[in-house]
């Protein structure tokens, strides 16, 4: 058995030389960081440490000879090795030379710069029982030797430790996190504990000296980090009470880590389970004492939050100094990611130019043109105005600010491009603003005095004309053309629209101009013929219409409405006046939240984005119907009000408000890109997101509009193939794998996860690959529609390119998709995933219901249970799906594809206790058999009828619930056999004899003490068996059957990277090879020769 | 889903599934309202009394020790069963049983109980709660003792494992030879080197563990210790590194187990009574038909209070 691959958590990430090196289950994967691309690419892999020990640290020698990889009891150091022949000056690591298993946790290693007399390299050792031993290397470089040890004063289990920079052993120091929620400072010259640093209300998680040992930086269960000053307690002989010089409080969760990211600046970030990095300036913080005396200015404190992983939470940070002086951070998440930050938005001082990832400026209505009109204003006023009488004070007012709140405001402002913008107020004036060339001023130009107020505004950019749509108050629209070079206005048109007031919005795209009009009318004039109305179209809901696209290639129209309807309409009118509507969706979006915007895409395939924050594809059926295909709901639960496309179709960027915050959030990088604070949502506002890295927001600011705009610099390993380690962060409750066609030369195989996050995952193996980079191709298939557990799937071959695919999880939801594999034009093989069907739950419980002291609570309904395995089959060609709930029901139902919903076909009845796994073996009578957490193993025959009682029952087959179980052939015909594995740590194989339609036990064997913890799933093909368990292993058996019994014997096993592992999957290929790929909190997989 | 109201397979299950609820309800409910009825602080109390059913843990008991606490349930559970019998059958002051609790958290006093605050895996809280014992020993240890868990499963597994051998720790000092150890233990991945280590103090070691819940929280039941020949309280550490030592080189880069186990972690597990609370595969509804109990366990206040309100503040 050999490992290929594994995604888990990374528990660290660190700098050794110019390369990062990150934590992933027992290996080190080492990256380059490449400047110009700014991304990172893995060069190599090491195993790290043995027994299944995961890699808590990376420390790099002080001289960059070497560095140490340490986890639980073990530390290994890798030394660098140049490579001959590198122009670059690259090195390698070797293989790693591993120390004696340590008598306690590692909690961190350091490099002495002074290696002891007589050796070649020492390192000090930071132990959980509050001890550091001296370890160093001799000439003979794989043995290391213990050459001291010095337990603290204070003998106790630390949650955390670190250890100072130091050039000689005796001047190491020692941060201590106790779980009495203090730090302790001490030396290792004499253990006595010199400094306490109190303040924290939680244990501490991680403490870390900074770069200069003057400073400890902390981070707590309470939910903040905090910042030390220890520079003088050494010297002094008793033991100092030291308060906090800083206290970062923000985080919605326990905080994992903390670094200082500034050169000068006091800037530090901070990361941990909320999922979110916070950089902090503490330059404001400074000089407070504790929480209890509060915090003079917290939120002056908190300068960014980067968003971006999920799942569990961010482990650790590292901060990199590229060559060319860039900096950036690398945060290392649960979910498996790496993903790197650029950090020069708060480490550069200003005036750098180059490398600029953020970009604001500001500009108001200039007033010199106001001086100039102020005498054609005078006289508007004079004409709107009702009052005569106080209509002399107001005028003077109005000339000291002309763009006040009260009088004339931007109602409307669109980006037309980087630099200029289109800018229309309530007094009918439309002007355009563009930035000068040397980017320091805006200039506003009037190009437009309508008599109304400008309502709506749409811009669209031909090859040299930006068309300006404006619709106002009266019910016309104007459409303006303006030269692009010159900015001068070329052309102008006006015509009704509407009657007056009701005119709401005006769009215009691909030559058309639109009006929305109260009571859910759209009418369209195409350019250059506004004196016909092209068409008329009508929301049969007649909600106000918010969002328009259109498709001339496929002759369709799709609408939004305010209230989430969608209808599409069929364009291909020549003279008919009116469009016929083809198909209408009620409520598309959740709880009537608008749909902000729209797009068609060949299939056609429907794009719609609300305001619930989530972005659906929608495909329609031949009979009309609209159905969802998927949905992704933005992570920063922002309502969507923009999307842009990327060339392939897929969704690149959303964007939108989330309360008062504008949140532009990168999809395929998996990151929020910004986030601005507005005053409030309604402000004019306008986005642009372009092809390329830029995104443009404007936002009206008082009197004057506020532009900013980002680089998509921020770039993280997720966008790099090769380094797109990226899982739910989560437990992976179920993993299958999707075999390739057997004619795809070369092609992957698929992986599918099911997690308690809630989302059905699918990646890609390619076992060509080199190693590190073999699992790629990260993707979600679907989110559980009511956001919790996945809990079991199953694939059901359609044939050699088609998969079905169901899901089953909490609610009793299941799901069904459809996954064809294909090949592009360069030969290379991925397989696409279209939704069969989303049940929507009904969530009859209410809320989560458990809480802790509350009392007992019952299930209410029958849809709170939840489904707890899923098998599926084939009848006469047709798919059934066999499943297991939490409250005993096991039942088969089928697909019906056309109405997408599911029927029941029967009910199998027996257990009165969770049924924790189901498994069936087809034939011409099909068998499937059950287990409950009661140890009963029920076997049924499945001949649909409606309710099934079980063929037999094999009672306290195991003492405790039976969490896996497998159904399979044997040589004899007239038998097959079940193979258990239960909580009580045994293995089972019971053969049954058919007799008729009934069966029978025969045979058994058992293992008793196969794995040291519960069972928790099985694989075999009736000779051999593969099981896993809590313990951390996977182990192989055989099956034998004798003349009384069958024998079960250990053949082998590993341990695996994969911590709780749940589930495993086995791919046999036809030269015998068995891929098995193991899912816990993580997956790895191996290939069994 | 309408696909699945086929009305009278949904009916029938329904009828099924209320059935169940029912018992499973009333379970729940029994021992919800046993716990305010009878008084105990927590729920745990039954933990305790479940495994007393199946090991008879208390017979021939005197002298007890609860490490980690609070809030005290098991604490209640050792002066029913020991103190409160000898003081109603008149047993003079200084026969009592001694009866020692520690916990990191503070607690309500519980009558026969001595409490103390602090951390069982720093020595000088060992050795204080050796002080209350002058000379006397101890019949039987129990620890309910959790950690905070991080997420990070390996780390919980390790400090988990810390709590125990703190237990051990206090067990060689005032341990009666054929006493008993009880404690909370994760059947993860180094479990074995655990059940190792045990078996070097106690001949008799059992993991019992509630049928129903898919927890991998078990109780670890070690009966009849009888420390190694010549042993001393300060050799633990040594024997115990020694054990791992030799557990890790069993197998081949600490692969031990993948084949199969050694004799000295083999474990028998028992499934000992259903009382997990509740069953975590399950999401419940609030019963409102019902007055509203209060809870059983005063929430604790959360080490992030200060926190929040400092964000409130902002
Ligand atoms: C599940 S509760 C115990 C419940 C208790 N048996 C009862 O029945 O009321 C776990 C306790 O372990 C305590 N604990 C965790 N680590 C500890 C340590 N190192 N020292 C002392 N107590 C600890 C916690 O404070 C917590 O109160």
């Amino acid at each position: 058995m050999t490992s290929a691959a594994y995604v888990g958590d990374v528990a660290c990430v660190d700098v050794a030389r110019d390369r990062v090196v990150a934590g992933i289950g027992s290996r080190v994967l080492v990256y380059v960081l490449d400047e110009k691309r700014r991304e990172l690419r893995c060069v190599d892999a090491r195993d790290a440490l043995c027994g299944g020990a995961r890699v808590h640290g990376i420390r790099a020698m002080p001289r960059g000879e070497a560095f140490a990889a340490y986890g639980a009891r073990r530390t290994t150091v890798f030394a660098m090795e140049e490579v001959e022949g590198d122009a670059r000056g690259g090195w390698r690591a070797d293989g790693g030379t591993a120390l004696p298993a340590h008598g306690a946790w590692v909690h961190d290693v350091r490099g002495v710069v002074e290696a002891e007399s007589g050796f070649v390299m020492t390192i000090a050792i930071g132990l959980s029982d509050n001890s550091v031993e001296r370890w160093s290397r001799g000439v003979d470089a794989r043995t290391w030797t213990r050459t001291a040890r010095v337990e603290c004063a204070s003998r106790c289990t630390l949650y955390t430790m670190a250890l100072s920079a130091s050039a000689t052993w005796e001047g190491m120091r020692v941060a201590a996190g106790t779980i009495f929620n203090d730090i302790q400072i001490w030396g290792v010259v004499d253990g006595e504990v010199r400094a306490r640093c109190v303040g924290h209300e939680g244990s501490l998680m991680r403490v870390r000296f900074g770069d200069d040992d003057d400073a400890v930086y902390s981070a707590s269960d309470d939910r903040t980090a905090r910042v030390w000053n220890v520079s003088n307690v050494m010297s002094s002989g008793y033991c100092e009470e030291v308060p906090p010089c800083a206290v970062l409080a923000g985080h919605v969760a326990r905080v994992w880590d903390c670094v200082r990211i500034g050169g000068d600046r006091p800037v530090y970030a901070t990361a941990g389970e909320d999922c979110t990095i916070r950089v902090w300036d503490v330059s404001n913080a400074h000089g407070t004492m504790t929480l209890a005396d509060g915090v003079a200015n917290q939120r002056d404190c908190e300068i960014a939050t980067l968003r971006g992983h999920r799942g569990r939470g961010i482990w650790r940070l590292c901060v990199i100094e590229s060559s060319n002086g860039d900096s950036f951070l690398a945060s290392a998440g649960a979910d498996g990611s790496v993903k790197i930050w650029n950090t020069n938005d708060w480490t550069k001082s200003s005036g750098a130019n180059d490398g600029v990832v953020l970009r604001e400026s500001e500009t108001s209505y200039p007033e010199s043109a106001m001086m100039v009109d102020e005498v054609e204003d005078q006289e508007d006023v004079a004409m709107e105005s009702k009052e005569a009488a106080p209509k002399k004070r107001k005028t003077s007012k109005r000339r000291m600010s002309f763009f006040s709140a009260d009088d004339e405001f931007i109602r409307v402002v669109r980006i037309a491009r980087y630099g200029v913008l289109y800018v229309a107020t309530n007094k009918g004036y439309l002007y355009r603003v563009v930035e000068t060339s040397e980017g320091e001023r805006w200039i506003w130009e009037r190009l437009l005095e309508n008599e109304y107020a400008i309502m709506s505004m749409s811009v669209e950019r031909t090859d040299t004309l930006d068309i300006v749509s404006l619709a106002d108050l009266e019910g016309i629209i104007h459409v303006v053309h303006v030269s692009q070079e010159s900015g001068e206005r070329k052309e102008m048109i006006s015509w009704r629209a509407s009657d007056p007031r009701v005119l709401l919005d005006v769009f215009s795209t691909q030559g058309r101009v639109y009006a929305s009009i109260v009571g859910g009318v759209l009418k369209c004039w195409n350019r250059g013929r506004y004196s016909r109305c092209a068409f008329t179209l009508v929301n049969p809901y007649r909600h106000r219409i918010l969002s328009i696209a259109t498709s001339d290639a496929l002759h369709l129209v799709l609408v939004g409405d305010q209230k989430g309807n969608l209808c599409v309409y069929d364009a291909n009118t020549d003279d008919a006046r009116e469009l016929k509507l083809v198909a209408k969706k009620w409520s598309a979006h959740e709880k009537t939240s608008s749909i902000n915007a729209c797009e068609i895409l060949p299939g056609p395939v429907f794009v719609t984005s609300g305001r619930d924050s989530n972005v659906c594809r929608w495909s329609l059926t031949t009979d009309g119907e609209l159905l969802l295909d998927s949905k992704w709901t933005s992570p920063s639960k922002a309502c969507v009000g923009f999307v842009s496309l990327n060339a392939n179709g897929e969704l690149a960027r959303a964007a939108g408000f989330r309360e008062t915050n504008f949140v532009v959030y990168s999809i395929s990088d998996q990151r929020q890109m910004m986030k601005i604070r507005c005053q409030a949502q309604s402000t004019p506002h306008d986005v642009l997101m372009e092809d390329g890295d830029r995104v443009i927001f404007v936002h009206r600011q008082k009197t004057s509009l506020h532009i900013i705009t980002r680089w998509n610099e921020h770039v993280n390993t997720a966008e790099n193939e090769s380094t797109s380690l990226w899982s739910h962060g989560r437990e992976i409750h179920t993993v299958r794998i999707v075999p390739p066609p057997v004619d795809a030369v070369g092609a992957p195989l698929g992986i599918i996860t099911g997690s308690e996050d809630g989302t059905v995952m699918r990646l890609l193996y390619d076992a060509s690959r080199r190693d590190g980079t073999r699992v790629h191709s990260p993707g979600d298939i679907c989110k559980h529609p009511g956001g919790r557990t996945v809990k079991a799937v199953s694939i059901f071959k359609e044939d050699e390119y088609s998969y079905i695919l169901c899901a089953g999880g909490a609610k009793e939801v299941l799901l069904a998709f459809r996954l064809s594999w294909a090949s592009d034009d360069l030969g290379s093989w991925d397989f696409k995933s279209v939704a069969l069907i989303i049940p929507k739950p009904v969530d009859k419980a209410g809320t989560r219901a458990w809480t802790k002291g509350c009392g007992y609570v019952e299930p209410r309904a029958e849809s709170d249970q939840r489904i707890m395995d899923v098998a599926t089959y084939s009848r006469r060609g047709q798919l059934r799906v066999l499943y297991s709930t939490s409250l005993g029901a096991v039942s088969v139902v089928t697909m019906d594809e056309r109405a997408r919903v599911w029927r029941d076909i029967s009910s199998l009845r027996h257990h009165a206790c969770p049924a924790l796994s189901v498994d069936v073996l087809e034939g011409e009578s099909t068998w499937a058999c059950s287990g409950g957490t009661d140890g009963t193993i029920a076997l049924w025959r499945l001949d649909d009828s409606d309710i099934i009682d079980p063929a037999y029952v094999l009672e306290h087959a195991h003492q405790s619930g039976v969490n896996a179980l497998c159904i399979t052939r044997t040589a004899d015909e007239n038998a097959f056999i079940v193979v258990s594995g239960g909580d009580d740590q045994m293995l089972r194989v019971q053969e049954m004899r058919r007799d008729g339609d009934g069966v029978s036990p025969g045979r058994v064997g058992e293992y008793k003490f196969s794995h040291s913890s519960a069972m928790r799933s099985v694989w075999s093909d009736g000779e051999r068996i593969i099981s896993t368990s809590v313990d951390q292993r996977v182990k192989m058996w055989s099956i034998s059957l004798t003349k009384d019994d069958i024998c079960v014997a250990p053949t082998g096993g590993v341990m695996t990277q994969a911590p709780e592992p749940e589930d495993i999957d086995v791919l046999a290929a036809p030269d015998g090879v068995l891929t098995l790929v193991v899912a816990g909190r993580g997956f790895e997989l191996f290939h069994i020769q | 889903m309408d696909g699945r109201v086929n009305a009278d397979v949904a009916s029938r299950r329904l009828e099924r599934s209320l059935a169940m609820g029912k018992s499973s309800k009333d379970k729940r409910d029994i021992y919800y309202r046993k716990a305010k009825e009878e008084g105990w602080r927590a729920r745990s109390a039954f933990k305790l009394l479940q495994i007393d059913e199946s090991f008879d843990i208390f017979r021939g008991v005197k002298h007890a020790v609860d490490l980690c606490a609070a809030p005290g349930s098991w604490s209640q559970v050792l002066s029913r069963k020991l103190y409160l019998p000898a003081v109603r059958a008149g047993v003079s002051e200084s026969e009592l049983p001694k009866i020692v609790a520690i916990d990191l958290q503070p607690m309500a006093p519980i009558e026969g109980v001595t409490t103390i605050q602090g951390d069982i895996t720093s020595l000088d809280k060992v050795l204080e709660v050796l002080s209350h014992f002058d000379g006397k020993q101890a019949d039987l240890i129990v620890g309910d003792g959790a950690p905070d868990v991080t997420g990070l499963h390996d780390l919980d597994e390790f400090m988990q494992a810390q709590l125990i051998l703190a237990g051990l720790t206090v067990a060689t000092h005032i341990l009666k030879p054929g006493g008993t150890f009880i404690a909370k233990i994760f059947r993860g991945k180094d479990v074995s080197l655990l059940y190792s280590q045990l078996k070097i103090f106690f001949p008799d070691v059992t993991c019992a563990k509630p049928k129903s819940s898919r927890n991998s929280k078990a109780f670890i039941v070690c009966r009849g210790y009888a420390p190694p020949e010549g042993f001393e309280p300060h050799h633990l550490t040594r024997i115990l590194e020694a054990r791992a030592t030799s557990h890790t080189a069993g197998g081949e880069d600490g692969t031990v187990g993948t084949m199969s186990w050694p004799n000295n972690v083999l474990v028998p597990f028992l499934a000992c009574g259903d009382l997990s609370g509740y069953d975590a595969d399950q999401s419940y509804a609030l019963d409102d038909t019902k007055t509203r109990l209060g809870p059983v366990q005063p929430p604790t206040t959360p080490a992030y209070k200060s926190a929040i309100e400092l964000l409130k503040r902002k």
